[in-house]
């Protein structure tokens, strides 16, 4: 269960892991496919479903990758605005406030 | 802001749909290339699945564009609140700063000595606040926060 909240944490960065990785597999595929046909006709199709989807598939893992480095650097951003809020909040009020015991 | 991430619901909208277009124009693409054997068809196919990728990379490099700017304009926007919090709060001196009110002086009314508001001999005890901050004179300083 732990593991399931793990993943689920981090599904962006999963998600980009899984889709690098299905992504070197078609591009292997293609390059096995190709190298064993001697023909143009039928290497070509091998182009498409190992060279281009593998591309595809890398560039939706960059972006799922880049994609989870920005919503960490906004969730930062997030406290960072709620402590100087919190902070505009104290500094704003009256000079000579009692102070708050615990 | 109120969003959770620099994206609008719009650009997710628009990442989807170019990424779903991709992978139609791929498998489109396949499909015709496996079905034909005439170069000059295939080229065509290939083509097609050219686009495809490069259709759906732009999108990629679109969403995080946006992402990317939205990220900047917040911090700067926060960088310009910040500045101004601290132009203020140096405005105002140093008995309206923040640390007044850790530094503030307190006391009990059975208490020999007097404590800064954050020290631990004074925690969950009843005090109170010495007047402006200036300790009486029957009052020493208490020894462990030394304030």
């Amino acid at each position: 269960m732990e593991l399931l909240k793990l993943l689920g944490a981090l599904w962006d960065r999963v998600g980009a892991i899984t889709a690098v990785a299905l992504g070197g597999v078609a591009l292997l595929l293609g390059y096995l496919g190709i190298s064993g046909t001697s023909y143009t006709w039928e290497q070509l199709p091998y182009i498409i479903s190992g060279g281009l989807v593998g591309v595809f598939l890398l560039g939706i893992g960059a972006t799922l990758w880049l994609s989870a480095d920005m919503r960490d650097e906004w969730r930062k951003l997030d406290d960072l605005d709620q402590a100087l809020h919190a902070l505009h909040a104290r500094s704003s009020g009256p000079a000579d406030r009692v102070p708050s015991t615990r | 802001m109120t969003t959770h991430q620099p994206w609008l619901p719009g650009d997710l909208r628009t990442l989807l749909g170019g990424l779903v277009l991709g992978a139609t124009g791929l498998t489109i693409a396949w499909v015709g290339a496996s079905g034909t054997t005439g170069w000059s068809s295939q080229l065509v196919w290939i083509a097609l699945g050219g686009a495809a990728v490069i259709g759906s990379g732009l999108t990629n490099a679109a969403w995080l564009l946006r992402g990317y700017r939205s990220l900047r304009r917040r911090q700067r926007h926060l960088v310009h609140e910040l500045r101004d919090e601290v132009t203020r709060t140096l405005a105002a001196g140093p008995e309206h700063s923040v640390g007044t009110e850790v530094e503030a002086l307190v006391s009990g009314p059975r208490m020999s000595r007097y404590h800064r508001s954050d020290c631990l001999l004074v925690a969950g005890k009843a005090t109170r606040p010495l007047s402006r901050g200036k300790p009486a004179s029957r009052l020493a300083a208490c020894g462990v926060c030394r304030p």
